[in-house]
């Protein structure tokens, strides 16, 4: 028999305790997430008796159908081609421009700007961070789309659309909306997150190592391009592919912009939609388990798309982990 | 100078005569006269050097002459501003911000400080062995060694394969290595990683090498090898080495150069002299009490 000092007190440790606390919240999750997958093949599911998953992923034609003389739907035709072109080229556009940019950035803010710009620069970027997508929905939609259509678009299209017809754009008349002002809001409104993770993993290469080099005698220059980026990369890709994650899950700033339109655009200074935009813009007048369901498959299909990336993320930052920055 | 393009230079002894090659313009040539008669032995000469954090003064008017080729060793009790000493002579103290140094360091008869000498360059001549080993994660071992070597430029492949073997020999890590070049330098064990450090800093034949406590992270055997390690480079390099070890102090060392903390907690340099004789025989009583481990 133990002395008293060393006897377990009765009932349940705190510890034990804190333990169930805290693993009811994963559990939680857990039910969400299996919640949300159930539910959406589940509203899905009756798409699939009018037509095949290929179909929806193939076609570029979205028609409800006409209902017959027996009351049924007949001609119904879900193919998402066009969302499906929208939020990949929209997004990767995002992530063309606020991938370097945002990088630069961040380079500027740890390695140049002396702490008295630093911080309030910093601040900055949180706050632009913070603004909801929304309001940049407004900007776009106000004034910022019709400025980057005579800027930057018209730029692209005066240069490259003679030859490149997905850069093409009818000086005479462009259009009021266009995928690629969507793609160039999302990476303003991107731009924030690039910058901070990147700051965060440029900050964490060691001192010891800029220093190692900087005793062999390498300029600033040098250190960032040969021994900084090197050692940072793998954060700076797992940063600009969850930026990438947010720009292809962004909804009502590119519903503003992006003109709804369906099909496949034949140029990119033409209207289009994305995905999400699809989801915000049809869901009004879906009814119909059918209809519905459709609108569940765009869900299902952006889920898909984020969680890939999310795990393309998790194996990266794995790996930086275990070797150090070598990939 | 710090105008010139590096591709100007076409081998990679041509670091060695970067210095020289600053001097020669007309601001310098003096010093180029006085640096002809030395050669480059690799002497060191520090007059009245002050060091400072913002307002801070870590370092106070330390004069110092060190003896080409041979082991100096600076040592004294913790925050006497022997590693901020050490970080002036290849100008890596001003990098950090707000740090500045006055009074004159020169080598072989050129200021380092002088305002045609660039920084950079500097370093080149004058390596450096950090307290922590920090070879370069994303760089293999061989690219450790030849990262200084592609730096300067101007050296073809085959010649870095044979200063990449010479310098690990040298560094008394080839054998250890040879077999595996490629893989990276943080695979190493943490005596390896110093001596792979080593390597990479005289693989661009430096005339000086600062070494700041660079065992003080490694076990004993790692450590003695170290030590053998600078005996043998003693021979052809000036090596000016921090520890606060007063043992390795005399094993390695020739001379030895023992530093304490004014009111003010600047520091500044008690005295200097051959190791035996600090050893067995100072001329302050402050030296002989930290050396009997009164204090520090």
């Amino acid at each position: 028999m133990a002395g008293m000092e060393l006897r377990r007190a009765g009932g349940m440790s705190a510890d034990t305790l804190f333990r169930r606390i805290t693993g009811t919240g994963v559990l939680i999750l857990f039910v969400v997430l299996t919640g949300l997958v159930v539910a959406f093949v589940g509203y899905s599911n009756p798409l699939w008796t009018i037509q095949s998953p290929i179909d929806f992923l193939t076609s570029s034609t979205w028609s409800t159908g006409t209902i017959d003389e027996s009351g049924q739907i007949v001609d119904a035709l879900y193919g998402a081609s066009g969302a499906l072109f929208g939020t990949v080229a929209t997004s990767l556009i995002a992530v063309l421009f606020a991938a370097p940019i945002g990088i630069l950035a961040a380079i500027f803010l740890v390695e140049f700007a002396p702490p008295r710009l630093a911080a309030p620069l910093t601040f900055i970027v949180e706050l632009i961070a913070a603004i909801p997508s929304v309001v940049f929905g407004l900007w776009a939609a106000g004034d910022l789309s019709n400025r980057l259509r005579d800027t930057i678009e018209w730029w692209i299209a005066s240069s490259f659309g003679r030859f490149l017809p997905f850069l093409s754009e009818d000086p005479e008349s462009p259009a009021a909306d266009s995928v690629f002002r969507a793609g160039f809001l999302l990476a303003i409104m991107i731009l924030p997150m690039v910058v901070a993770v990147s700051r965060e993993f440029i900050r964490s290469v060691p001192i010891s190592l800029r220093e190692g080099y900087i005793g062999m005698g390498a300029t600033k220059w040098e250190v960032i391009r040969d021994v900084i980026l090197p050692t940072a990369r793998i954060g700076l890709i797992g940063g600009v592919l969850l930026a990438l994650g947010r720009a292809i899950g962004e909804t009502i700033a590119v519903t503003m912009v992006i003109g709804n339109a369906e099909g496949v655009p034949s140029s990119l200074f033409q209207p289009g939609q994305t995905v999400a935009s699809k989801i915000a813009s049809n869901i009004g007048e879906a009814s119909g388990e059918i209809a519905i369901g459709a609108m569940a498959a765009l869900g299902l299909s952006l889920f898909l798309l984020t969680t890939v990336i999310s795990l393309v993320v998790r194996v990266l930052v794995r790996r930086f982990a275990v070797t150090g920055g070598r990939a | 100078m710090a105008t010139e393009k590096r591709k100007t230079e076409n081998s990679a002894t041509g670091a060695k005569d970067e210095l020289a090659q600053a001097a020669a313009r007309p601001a310098a040539q003096a010093a180029q006269r006085a640096s002809a008669s030395e050669s480059d032995s690799g002497r060191l000469t520090l007059d009245n050097v002050s060091a400072r954090y913002g307002a801070f003064r870590a370092v106070k008017d330390v004069t110092l002459a060190v003896r080409p080729k041979s082991v100096t060793a600076l040592i004294g009790p913790s925050g006497c501003g022997k590693s901020t000493l050490i970080r002036t002579i290849n100008r890596m103290h001003e990098t950090l911000p707000g740090a500045t140094v006055s009074g004159s360091i020169s080598l072989d008869g050129v200021d380092l400080y002088s305002s045609d000498v660039d920084p950079v360059r500097a370093r080149r001549v004058v390596g450096m062995v950090f307290q922590k080993p920090n070879p370069f994660p994303t760089m293999s071992i061989s690219e450790n060694v030849s990262s200084g070597l592609r730096l300067t430029g101007g050296t073809s492949k085959s010649e870095i394969a044979g200063i990449v073997e010479d310098s690990l020999r040298r560094a008394a890590l080839w054998d250890e290595v040879k077999d595996k070049l490629n893989q990276p330098g943080t695979s190493l064990s943490g005596g390896q990683q110093q001596r792979l450090c080593i390597a990479r800093t005289i693989a661009v034949k430096p005339r000086v090498v600062l070494m700041d406590e660079p065992c003080s992270a490694l076990d004993p055997v790692a450590t003695l090898k170290i030590e053998e390690l600078i005996r043998d480079l003693a021979a052809e390099y000036t090596i000016v080495i921090v520890t606060h070890n007063m043992q390795q102090a005399s094993r390695v060392s020739d001379e030895t150069a023992f530093f304490s903390m004014d009111d003010d907690r600047a520091g500044y340099l008690v005295e200097t002299g051959p190791t035996a004789e600090m050893f067995t025989n100072p001329k302050q009583a402050l030296t002989e009490g930290y050396i009997q481990g009164r204090f520090g």
